[in-house]
């Protein structure tokens, strides 16, 4: 049974929170937040826990076996370095670190300290997208030619003081939200040799962004990364792909899927929104327990998380430079 | 009155289309077909099959108020100088020419001439891409930032996949019809395009991968992928997408996704999808037809679609340069030839 210090009290760590419930063999025994909600949310999502205002507190004083961190990007090294200090094992959110650097020192701190530590790379435990993978490793697609994504979306109205709109804290829509897409297909094919990037933005009380990232593979695949914090208020959370290989195509659209239909209801009642069993967060933390457990190394590395982050930085950079950008130069 | 139209060469297989769309035209009239060289005989066996003569091209320019070109790229040039020396009016598949001075060369040859040279741009005919040119002059958008495309299809083979014919792969194939779009939509040119091309489906020697990232003159970023990645046993031949991002709105288009699933366990088993839509082809005719029979220039020139194989050649150079390269455009010529 693991023993779960958890660190935010916002949308993550509510989302984290819930999942952890459905797992067997770990619980949220302490909760770490700076905002006030922390009792309330405590309560509501890990009934039983200890609170506290400080982190590292909770990390001395709790009997906690692992911590989670969900926290705004820039706070994601100083508290895994916490728990890296401490010996404890520790899962962190994406995207690992604003910077080059900061991703860099997380690496070498969780090596050092020998600690379990993986990196919510949750859409490798999407159905949708794990299948995908399976099948193109099967070779049912050939050899990839262009891999091509979607994730579109209103921008962020949650994070404490608005953090998701500053770009200097959340490196904006592609660090925060395209790194999903770089992660995935990096996982399917590979190293990314350059990406080109274009990127538009304007505010109107959110940080509006719209992007794409054009992806050049070490082994001559392409692909276009399309990511938007750009849709109006209310719109559709919708994600796709086109994964075309020369024997193949693989097609998924957010769009198409139906599942579940509701058309008005009784008032205060509602029907589940997901029409998945388990949940890809749930699945994704199960395995970090897991690891934890038995001592094996997550299937996503720190090394991982790592180049991700480059990806999404020499995206920023290139749409900044008008240049085609390495993920190596990144930073250097 | 009728207006006779003559189709040149059939070695582009769009013009099935324009053939059946001129024939149930009221106004039009197929007067023949007509090619060249090797390709005559495949020209005559389409003459039969449209029910219409086989003309040499010298009788077929002398029987026709216009002709359309359906020839490969190459040829494109060879027919608009001989339509040009008939008085002629030419409807030219495209992209225009597999090079910008030939591009250039047809829509001189046009202006010299007297006559009115139209390229096929289908997609200014599609009712989907017609509803948002509509929303964004209505200002739904509030102001356009960000343009992403796709016209990804099958790969042709044939003499798209030879470069003396054609000029190029999907780069030359898959990118004028939405460069042409957003140009006619936005009333933006292209300044500046980066391009990641491979060859990666087919055994081929052009390119079939075809990501073009431009930006307009307005600043406006616009990403399309052309690439021929559609395998052979997809259920249509490809699509046509735009989506228009603005900070008030987003509207997206995908111009053929009005289709019927046809699943069949006999004669040709398998699944299929067959569109029902409006019918561009029909619009992009009756443009030309009328365009012939009342002496202007139809909705697309070859004046302005120097532009476009303009963007194609400014792609190609990006590739040679891994960087983005500077489209340095004609003039805006767009309401004259």
């Amino acid at each position: 049974m693991q023993r779960i210090g958890l660190v935010g009290s916002g949308f993550m760590a509510t989302t984290h929170a819930n999942s952890y419930q459905e797992i067997s063999d770990a619980e949220v025994v302490a909760v770490a937040s700076l905002d006030e909600n922390r009792e309330v949310f405590a309560a509501e999502h890990a009934p039983g826990a200890e609170v506290y205002a400080d982190a590292e507190e909770m990390m001395d004083d709790a009997d906690v076996t692992a911590v989670d961190v969900c926290t705004p990007t820039p706070t994601h090294r100083p508290l895994v370095e916490a728990a890296a200090e401490r010996g404890l094992d520790a899962f962190c959110e994406k995207p690992l670190a604003r910077t080059a650097a900061d991703a860099d020192a997380i690496v070498d701190a969780v090596e050092n300290a020998g600690i379990t530590f993986m990196t919510g790379h949750v859409l490798r435990y999407f159905p949708e997208y794990a299948e995908a993978k399976r099948r193109i490793d099967a070779g049912e697609i050939g050899t990839p030619g262009t891999l091509s994504t979607e994730r579109l979306s209103s921008p962020p109205r949650y994070g404490s003081d608005s953090w998701f709109g500053d770009k200097d804290k959340s490196g904006g829509v592609l660090l925060d939200m395209a790194i999903h897409d770089f992660d995935y297909l990096r996982w399917v094919v590979g190293e990314v040799e350059r990406v080109f990037a274009r990127t538009t933005e304007w505010d109107d009380g959110h940080l509006n962004q719209h992007s794409s990232v054009l992806l050049r593979f070490e082994d001559g695949a392409t692909g276009n990364v399309e990511a938007s914090w750009g849709y109006p208020e209310g719109s559709p959370f919708v994600t796709s792909y086109e994964l075309a290989g020369d024997e193949g195509l693989l097609e998924f659209d957010a769009r198409d899927e139906n599942a579940v239909r509701v058309s008005g209801g009784a008032e205060g009642t509602k029907a589940p929104a997901s029409p998945l069993a388990k949940s890809p967060y749930t699945r994704e933390l199960e395995h970090f327990v897991e690891c934890v457990e038995t001592g094996r190394d997550p299937d996503i590395t720190p090394n991982d998380a790592r180049e991700a982050v480059r990806i999404a930085l020499a995206a920023i950079e290139s749409a900044e430079r008008g240049e085609p950008v390495s993920p190596a130069e990144v930073g250097t | 009155m009728t207006v006779r139209i003559g189709i040149c060469s059939t070695a582009h297989l769009h013009a099935d289309s324009y053939a059946a769309a001129l024939s149930e035209h009221p106004d039009a009239e197929v007067v023949g077909v007509t090619d060249v060289g090797e390709r005559v005989a495949d020209a005559r066996a389409k003459a039969e099959e449209y029910g219409v003569e086989f003309l040499e091209p010298d009788e077929l320019l002398a029987a026709a108020d216009g002709i359309v070109v359906c020839s490969t790229n190459a040829d494109h040039l060879a027919w608009v100088e001989r339509a040009a020396d008939a008085g002629v009016d030419v409807l030219c598949e495209k992209p225009l020419a597999p090079s910008v001075s030939e591009a250039r060369a047809i829509a001189e040859a046009g202006r010299e001439a007297g006559i009115h040279v139209g390229v096929a741009m289908p997609l200014r005919f599609s009712q989907p891409v017609r509803n948002a040119k509509t929303a964004m002059e209505d200002g739904l958008l509030g102001d356009l930032r960000f343009l992403s495309g796709t016209n990804r299809g099958q790969m042709p083979g044939s003499w798209f996949v030879e470069e003396a014919e054609s000029g190029g792969g999907a780069v030359t194939d898959h990118s004028v019809h939405l460069v042409d779009v957003v140009r006619w939509i936005t009333g933006e040119e292209i300044e500046e395009v980066y391009a990641e091309t491979a060859t990666r489906f087919h055994d081929v020697d052009v390119e079939d991968v075809n990501f073009l990232s431009m930006q307009l003159t307005d600043g406006t970023e616009f990403v399309l992928d052309g690439s021929w990645s559609k395998p052979d046993e997809w259920d249509f031949w490809g699509d046509a997408t735009l989506r228009l991002v603005g900070t008030e709105g987003v509207v997206s288009v995908d111009c053929f996704d009005q289709k019927i699933k046809q699943t069949r366990d006999t004669e040709e088993p398998g699944i299929r999808s067959i569109y029902w839509g409006s019918n561009p082809d029909e619009g992009l005719v009756t443009d030309f037809v009328e365009a012939v029979a009342g002496d202007r220039p139809p909705l697309k020139t070859a004046a302005d679609a120097v532009n476009d194989v303009l963007v194609v050649e400014a792609a190609y150079e990006s590739v040679e340069r891994t960087a983005p390269v500077a489209v340095e455009m004609n003039e805006p010529t767009a309401s004259t030839n």
